[in-house]
């Protein structure tokens, strides 16, 4: 695979990585995706997902209700955030 | 007293907790003298939870002297570094989350809190599950006891080798695609992925939602019993959970029944995947175990088996791409700071991720890019429901599948590390399973003659955990 394919997909990704790597990454591409590639060679017959999803729950929901008391594991989660003010998440400015 | 390890199952420990022939506490102290000589080398365990390990023998020890005590009361466990355990660091074995510490339990640490175990600490795992030996840990390797050049398997191989060298009675790993089932073959160890949905993730750090699974490791098959029967239920802080009356109700279909005794090998599956000659043999020589125990083996045809490895690993980089979006370093985690916003996520991914998570965030990102969705994705997909619709059909006429657990015996450390295809071999047997969202077994079924570990995987219909444990219990005896 292009090294330039590569830079996009890092992009896209949002991961930082050194030219080298991506090389790496590029050279150890084309045998990964030969290898699943393999797939293409089926003919697509049965599989209807119809007959599958009867025996497993599928897009269960729940009521739009809050469940917790306002507050109730801020502290807690914003522990965790590398920057805070004011109860809130602290970002570069954007504009 | 001394208490012997070596032989020690949960039921032995909760007997001799019964009679007060030792404290909680004794038991604990006795793995804990086993990790301060073992693990430095071993590199099993991340850290140990020294002083929760206290207190939570003395609740055990309560519960003992209530008269509420449970199989699992007071039974010292490992768990991965990847199961929230509150106020403790869950790092996932990458430097992303080195400092992280869980906000809240998961939805296994609740069930088991309320059974009074005592968790003895976190193991070590390939970076964010993703690695079949253990090495892509961002805190280096863990050794395999039985040969200290090799590896342990993986991901879940700190639980494996905490285990297997008597530093926790029993632990539990997770699966995405054999990381519970490879590391116990490779260890001597039985350990079980469960039906998908059969035990929360709640608390789990995500890899590929639409595969990971809690799985229980330990010696002999009723230990794993007694875990597995811990921890599964509904939650509904997982929506794949599965839902208590949907249990009972597939399961009341079989109630009662006797199964066949019937048990299918995918012969042309097993020939096309270079299996290693001894494994072969020992897997025939496994094949005629059962039969003298009374089963009746036959071949059974798949088309589809042989296509699983590939599905996989179009679907799991997918997934990952998806989940490990999250790691942005804003809201936890590691955060680089940079000039604007763009760098500080790209940074901190780029520094906070290691090399292998690194490669499938781009992998993934390919195959749900425009242009290839189609071709990689979606074909996926609509093969894994052929996998799935193949397997029930198999299932029709034999009660389980068996297959050697991994192609080959623990290899060297550094193997494979320079040629991912080669380490994705690994897991070829295992994902049939985890694309089917069907239960499967490993259980040890020999030696090498270099006196490595093998086993033998037993897969059983969606819930059927119970035939895994009676047949496995069968093998058991004769090994």
């Amino acid at each position: 695979m292009e090294l330039e394919v590569i830079k996009k997909l890092a992009t896209m990704a949002r991961v930082d990585m050194d030219e080298m790597e991506m090389q790496e990454i590029a050279d150890s591409f084309g045998p990964i995706l030969s290898y699943v590639g393999q797939i293409q060679e089926i003919s697509e017959n049965g599989g209807n997902r119809e007959n599958l999803i009867d025996n497993v729950p599928h897009n269960v929901l729940r009521e739009d209700i809050v469940t917790n008391k306002g507050g109730e594991y801020t502290d807690k989660i914003l522990g965790q955030a590398p920057k805070i003010q004011d109860g809130f998440l602290k970002v570069k400015q954007i504009l | 007293m001394k208490i012997n390890l070596i032989d020690l199952t949960i039921e032995k420990a909760h007997n001799s907790l019964l009679k007060d022939e030792y404290t909680v506490l004794d038991l604990a102290n006795a793995y804990l003298a086993v990790i301060k000589e073992k693990n430095e080398e071993l590199n099993a365990y991340l850290e140990i939870f020294y002083t929760d390990i206290i207190k939570q023998a003395e609740v055990a020890q309560k519960m003992f002297q209530a008269g509420t005590s449970t199989l699992m009361t007071g039974i010292p466990i490992a768990i991965k570094d990847n199961i929230l355990f509150e106020g403790h660091i869950a790092s996932a074995s990458s430097k992303m989350l080195e400092n992280h510490v869980a906000v809240y339990d998961a939805f296994v640490i609740k069930k088991l809190k309320m059974e009074g175990v005592v968790i003895l600490g976190r193991t070590n795992m390939d970076e964010f599950a993703m690695g079949s030996s253990t090495q892509t840990s961002a805190y280096g390797a863990t050794r395999n006891p039985h040969d200290m050049t090799r590896v342990p398997g993986g991901s879940s191989g700190g639980s494996a080798v905490a285990v297997a060298s008597d530093m926790a009675l029993v632990s539990l790993g997770t699966e995405t695609c054999g990381s519970v089932r490879q590391p116990s073959s490779f260890c001597g160890l039985v350990g079980i992925k469960p039906t998908y949905g059969s035990i929360s993730r709640s608390g789990i750090i995500a890899m590929g939602s639409s595969l990971d699974q809690v799985g229980p490791m330990g010696k002999t098959i009723a230990d794993v019993e007694i875990l597995y029967n811990a921890i599964y239920g509904h939650d509904i802080l997982d929506s794949t959970s599965l839902s208590d009356k949907f249990r009972r109700t597939v399961l009341g279909e079989f109630k009662g029944q006797s199964f066949k005794k019937r048990i299918g090998v995918p012969r042309e599956f097993l020939k096309g995947e270079g299996i290693n000659e001894e494994v072969l043999k020992n897997f025939d020589e496994s094949c005629q175990k059962l039969k003298n125990l009374g089963y009746e083996i036959v071949d059974v045809s798949s088309d589809m088996m042989k296509y699983s490895l590939a599905v996989y690993y179009i679907i799991m980089p997918a997934e990952v791409s998806s989940n490990l979006a999250r790691y942005d370093g804003i809201r936890y985690g590691l955060s680089v700071d940079a000039s604007n916003l763009y760098d500080v996520y790209a940074k901190s991914k780029g520094q906070g991720f290691g090399k292998e998570v690194r490669r499938r965030l781009l992998l993934g990102t390919y195959i749900l890019s425009h242009g290839y969705y189609d071709a990689y994705y979606n074909k996926a997909l609509k093969v894994r429901d052929m996998i799935k619709e193949e397997l029930l059909n198999i299932f029709k006429d034999v009660d389980v599948l068996i297959t050697p657990t991994v192609p080959f015996p623990a290899f060297k450390l550094g193997e494979k590390m320079d040629d991912p295809i080669a380490m994705y071999m690994c897991d070829i047997f295992s994902a049939p399973a985890n694309l089917a969202g069907i239960p499967a077994i490993s259980i040890p079924s020999g030696k090498t003659v270099d006196g490595l570990p093998l086993g033998l995987q037993i897969t059983a219909p969606y819930l059927r955990e119970d035939i895994l444990f009676s047949i496995g219990k069968d093998f058991e005896k004769r090994v």
